[in-house]
C-alpha cells in the first residue's frame, strides 16, 4: 500500500515538472510547432515479491503541437544482475507519436533478491519536429523505493497454507479419534445390549 | 527491400501475461513478435487494435522484434484468447477514416491478427483455510456435545 501511495506521488511529481517546464517553454509567441512528451513509469503491484511478477508500465503523452519522432524508451534500472526479465523489452522505439496521441510499453520483470530497491527513472528520448536535429532527451517519473520481500515471507503470510492444516489435523487424530473409537465401541456395545433387554420385557 | 507494404505477413509471437492477482495489481498483456513479409519488406511500422484502444507498437532499437502491450484492471481484465490485430500505415489511416466516420472497424483487414491466450488471473482461494478448520472445530464440538447431553440425560 505504502508503495502504490508512492508511486501515485512520484508520478504526480513526475507530471507537475513535466508541465510546469511544458507550459514556461510554450509561452513564447510565434514558437513553431514542436513535440512535448509527458512521460510516466509506474509499477502495479501489490506487493513486491523476490522471484514474482513486477508489472512496469511506461505511458507517453504528447502535449506538443507536432508529433514526436524516433521516440526510444531506454530503461536502464533493471540489470541482469538484480533482475529476471520476464517479458517485454527495457529499449524500445516508436517510430512517431502524433499530437495529444499516447501510446504505452509494459514490461515484467522478477526480482532475484529481496531487499529495498530504488525503482529509477527511464531515459526517453525524441526528435520534437520534422526538421529538428537535436534530439530531445527527457525522463519518466520515478517510481522511487519499493521494499522486495523474501518469497519466504510472503508464502508465511498470504499462503493457504494447506500442509500446515493437514499436519495440524494429523496431529489431532490422536487426541480425538481414539477416543472416539474407544467411546463408540462401548457405546455400540451398551446399545444392543439395551435393545437386547428391551426386547425380552416387551 | 525498399518496399513499404508488407506482403503475405508472418507473425511469429510469443505471448505473456501476468497470473498472479495477489501481488499484481493489474493484468498485463504483453505479446513480443517478429515479422516476415514474403516481399522482404523491412522497417515497417506498426499499429495494433486490442481491447485497450488503438496504439502504435513498440519495436526493438535494431527494428526486429515487435511489443504489442496493455494493461487491465483485474475485475475487469478479460480471460481467454485476446486478438491483436495489426496494420501498417495504410490500414491505420483507413481504420481511422472509418472510426471517424462512425462505422466499425471490422471491415479494415488486419495486416496479421495475433492471438494472445489469458487464462484468467489467480485471486485468492474461494474460501480460507482458517475458516474450514473452524466449521470443522464447530462441527466436532456439536457432535461431542450433542453426544455427551444423550448420555447424561
Amino acid at each position: 500500500m505504502l508503495t502504490r501511495l508512492a508511486c501515485l506521488m512520484m508520478l504526480f511529481i513526475g507530471l507537475m515538472a513535466a508541465l510546469t517546464s511544458a507550459s514556461t517553454a510554450e509561452v513564447t509567441p510565434g514558437a513553431p510547432d514542436r513535440a512535448r512528451l509527458l512521460a510516466s513509469k509506474i509499477v502495479h503491484n501489490l506487493y513486491l515479491v523476490e522471484g514474482s511478477d513486477i508489472i512496469v508500465h511506461y505511458s507517453l503523452y504528447n502535449i506538443g503541437t507536432a508529433p514526436a519522432l524516433n521516440v526510444q524508451l531506454t530503461d536502464p534500472s533493471f540489470n541482469s544482475d538484480s533482475f529476471e526479465i520476464a517479458a517485454g523489452q527495457l529499449q524500445v522505439k516508436f517510430e512517431r507519436i502524433a499530437p495529444s496521441a499516447n501510446v504505452s510499453h509494459t514490461v515484467v520483470v522478477r526480482p532475484k533478491q529481496f531487499g529495498y530497491y530504488n525503482f529509477t527513472a527511464a531515459e526517453v528520448s525524441y526528435l520534437p519536429s520534422e526538421d529538428s536535429k537535436d534530439v530531445q532527451i527527457g525522463y519518466t517519473s520515478e517510481p522511487g523505493e519499493g521494499a522486495i520481500i523474501p518469497k519466504r515471507d510472503f508464502d508465511r503470510k498470504f499462503s493457504p497454507h494447506h500442509f500446515d492444516w493437514v499436519i495440524f489435523a494429523l496431529m489431532l487424530v490422536p487426541t480425538l479419534v481414539v477416543p472416539f473409537l474407544m467411546w463408540r465401541n462401548i457405546s455400540s456395545k451398551y446399545e444392543i445390549s439395551a435393545k437386547a433387554k428391551g426386547a425380552k420385557k416387551y | 527491400s525498399g518496399s513499404s507494404v508488407c506482403e503475405n505477413a508472418v507473425v511469429e509471437a510469443s505471448g505473456f501475461t501476468t497470473l498472479d492477482a495477489t501481488i499484481v495489481s493489474k493484468v498485463a498483456y504483453i505479446s513480443d513478435f517478429t515479422l516476415t513479409c514474403s516481399n522482404g519488406a523491412k522497417d515497417i511500422s506498426l499499429y495494433a487494435e486490442t481491447s485497450s484502444g488503438v496504439a502504435g507498437v513498440a519495436r526493438s532499437l535494431d527494428g526486429s522484434r515487435y511489443q504489442v502491450s496493455w494493461i487491465s484492471d483485474i475485475a475487469s481484465a478479460p480471460s481467454g484468447v485476446q486478438d491483436i490485430k495489426l496494420f501498417d500505415e495504410q490500414g491505420y489511416s483507413a481504420l481511422k477514416k472509418a472510426q471517424r466516420s462512425g462505422e466499425s472497424s471490422s471491415g479494415v483487414k488486419p495486416l496479421a491478427t495475433i492471438s494472445l491466450y489469458h487464462p484468467g488471473a489467480y485471486r485468492g482461494p474461494w474460501v480460507q483455510s482458517e475458516t474450514i478448520a473452524v466449521i470443522c472445530s464447530i462441527a466436532i464440538f456439536y457432535y461431542a456435545f450433542k453426544q455427551k447431553s444423550i448420555i447424561t440425560e
